[in-house]
Parts: structure tokens; C-alpha cells; sequence
């Protein structure tokens, strides 16, 4: 028992040093049209702790499963690349944007419409946890707070 | 001291009247030329990720199917500008991202949005049915034309396009394969014909920009 609470404590410590550092803004999904069994989730992550963080693991009890994925386009080929794990080094603050690394979220549990919250549950390699929220929304509408953004992304570069 | 003044010559006295005429020829000479000798229309100055193809070439037969179920082939080519361009539906990320911005094309064009069509082929034959492209394309834009066929059918069409596509296969999860496919807009003349080639980035203003200079070198030389 007292190894419990001992565990216990050194979670939730664990859970909130990597709560602090770790920072997930302008977070969210693109609404997808009907029938669609895979959607992309967008959002800035930001690292304000002073030492690396390493995203291992994302899932939401909304979808069956999240993955990272890189798009890119090479040579004129559009591409998919799924990515194992994400490194965020002290300090760094990393976008996720149409065209580029994204959220892969997998056969979603129910139809989402701009407006919902899909919740994230994204683990480090130390097995802490940390749970943000995105809000679907159309794409073209932009991410929270930024009205400009589609203007800035027009670029077809994917 | 008297100066005798010697008789002009005949061309002498002519003079005035050459200098008179002379430009007036010159003149005619000029507008003329420029009306009857044909310059050749100055080719547009297009972005430089635009090939616009030097010489006319028809689009050869192929015949897929449109998302309604019809048959759309080279037929359907003729009397719109088409852009084409390629993708598939489980494709997260890319394509709603194209779809977005030819759905933003098409508004901004307005009433110049008759002269065109945009059409959407899918890659994935196999997973996008005409069913499934009907479900999907209307959320982007009610305009936009989607293509499915065999693979055969498909893949017949994408050479003629110069293309091309590739299954990546996902291990962990066989029936969710990916497919990396070209991520240029091809754009057909109102008589079929292959007219440019827009290779990524664009933008929706320069596709619009590069689109208008290309017509109306087309019209200027049809």
C-alpha cells in the first residue's frame, strides 16, 4: 500500500513537470466529410521546460488510433510517412500545419462536426501524459486566435 | 555684284514634296505590317513551376467514371478548361488541402468559373468508388468533378497525364495503405489539348493569375 501512494505521488509529480513543460496551442481537427475514416489534427507544441521532451505515444477515446504523420512533397510526388515519435528540444515550439507533419486520427468513434472537442491524450517516454483539446473545425477557418493564418498558408506546397 | 541664280534641279525641286510624302509611306509601311505580317502573340510570362507546353497535342481516348456514375471521357474535355488533379480519399492531410484551395479557385473566379472545370482522379481506384467520391467531393465544392474507373482504366489515364502513383503498404494495418501520387494540376484546353503543366507550390492567386495570362494567349492565337 504505502509503495502505491508512493507511486502514486511520483506520477502525479511526473505528470506535472511534464504538464508544465509541455505546451499544445491552437490546437485543432479538420472536419472531415461524411464517411471519412481517417482525419487530421493540427497544433502548436511547445516545449517551455529546460530539457528535451519526447512525444512516444497519442491516443483520444474518440478515434481507435492515433498516429504522426509526416506529408511532404518530393520531386513533385505528394507523400505520407508515418512518424514513430516526436522530439521537442528545450524551448522549441513545433507547428503542425496542413502539408506537414500532422495528427493521423484513425477511424473515428462517432461523426464529428465543426465545434466538437476532440480530446488527445499524448505520452512522453517516460510515460507521463498530457491531454489537450481540439476543436474541430473547417479547413481554411484557420487555428484559435489567428484569423490570418489561412492567408499565411495558401501555399500549395505539399 | 549680281548672283545669278542657278536653275534648280528636277529632283531639287521635287525634294519638298519627297520630304512630305516619304514619312507617310513609312507610316503606312508600319501599320500595315503590323496589321498583315502576323507577328507571332508574345508567349505569357507565366511562374516559373508552369511548363506550358510549345506545340498542341490532343489528349489521347480514356474513359472513366465521374462521381454522379457517367461516363466522362475525352468528350468531356472539350469546351471547358479542365484542371486536373490527382489524389485519393483516405488521404487526411494533402488532398482536402488541394480540394480546399480549388473549391477557394472556383469562388474566387465567379462567373469565369463556366469557362473551366476542376476534376478530382482518384489513385485509389479500389477504395474510391463512385459511392464514396459522391460522398466525399460535395463537401469540398458541389462543382467539383470526381473520376474513378478500373485500375486499369485509371492507371491508362494517369500515364496519359505523365502521372505518377505508388501503393505504400502499411504493415501494421494492411487495408490502410497509403498512395504517393504527383502533386501537379494539369490543365487541358477547351479542344482537348494539353496546355500546361502546375507543378507544386502555388498559390490560389498565382493559379488564377498564370490561368487568366494562359487564355488569353490562347485567344489570341485561336
Amino acid at each position: 500500500m504505502p509503495r502505491g501512494i508512493l507511486a502514486g505521488v511520483l506520477c502525479l509529480w511526473s505528470m506535472s513537470v511534464f504538464a508544465e513543460a509541455l505546451t499544445v496551442a491552437e490546437a485543432w481537427v479538420a472536419a472531415a466529410p461524411p464517411g471519412q475514416t481517417l482525419m487530421a489534427g493540427y497544433a502548436r507544441f511547445i516545449n517551455q521546460g529546460g530539457a528535451p521532451l519526447k512525444l512516444t505515444h497519442a491516443q483520444s477515446a474518440q478515434f481507435e488510433r492515433v498516429e504522426w504523420h509526416q506529408s511532404s512533397v518530393e520531386a513533385g510526388m505528394a507523400r505520407m510517412r508515418k512518424v514513430t515519435e516526436i522530439g521537442l528540444d528545450a524551448g522549441q515550439d513545433m507547428v503542425l500545419e496542413p502539408g506537414g507533419m500532422h495528427l493521423m486520427l484513425i477511424k473515428p468513434r462517432g461523426v464529428f462536426k465543426p465545434g466538437d472537442q476532440i480530446l488527445i491524450q499524448f505520452q512522453s517516454d517516460a510515460s507521463e501524459t498530457y491531454t489537450a483539446s481540439f476543436e474541430v473545425r473547417r479547413v481554411g477557418e484557420g487555428s484559435a486566435g489567428s484569423s490570418t493564418h489561412d492567408h499565411h498558408h495558401q501555399h500549395l506546397n505539399h | 555684284m549680281t548672283t545669278e541664280s542657278k536653275p534648280k534641279s528636277k529632283l531639287a525641286r521635287m525634294l519638298p514634296t519627297i520630304m512630305m510624302i516619304l514619312p507617310m509611306v513609312a507610316i503606312t509601311a508600319g501599320v500595315s505590317s503590323w496589321f498583315f505580317l502576323n507577328e507571332p502573340v508574345p508567349r505569357p510570362e507565366l511562374s516559373k513551376n508552369i511548363f506550358h507546353f510549345p506545340a498542341t497535342k490532343s489528349v489521347p481516348e480514356f474513359e472513366l467514371a465521374d462521381h454522379q456514375g457517367a461516363v466522362f471521357d475525352v468528350e468531356s474535355l472539350r469546351g471547358k478548361w479542365s484542371f486536373l488533379f490527382f489524389g485519393y480519399t483516405h488521404c487526411p492531410d494533402i488532398c482536402p488541402t488541394t480540394l480546399h484551395s480549388m473549391a477557394q479557385i472556383i469562388d474566387r473566379l465567379g462567373e469565369e468559373a463556366q469557362k473551366t472545370q476542376f476534376v478530382f482522379i482518384s489513385v485509389d481506384p479500389e477504395r474510391d468508388t463512385v459511392q464514396r467520391l459522391a460522398e466525399y467531393l460535395p463537401f469540398f465544392h458541389p462543382d467539383i468533378v470526381g473520376l474513378t474507373g478500373t485500375p486499369a482504366q485509371v492507371e491508362q489515364f494517369a500515364k496519359a497525364m505523365w502521372v505518377p502513383y505508388m501503393r505504400v503498404e502499411n504493415p501494421e494495418s494492411p487495408a490502410d495503405y497509403a498512395m504517393d501520387h504527383s502533386a501537379s494540376v494539369l490543365l487541358i484546353d477547351p479542344h482537348a489539348r494539353y496546355h500546361a503543366i502546375i507543378s507544386p507550390p502555388y498559390t490560389v492567386d498565382s493559379l488564377i493569375q498564370n490561368w487568366r495570362d494562359m487564355v488569353a494567349f490562347f485567344e489570341a492565337t485561336h
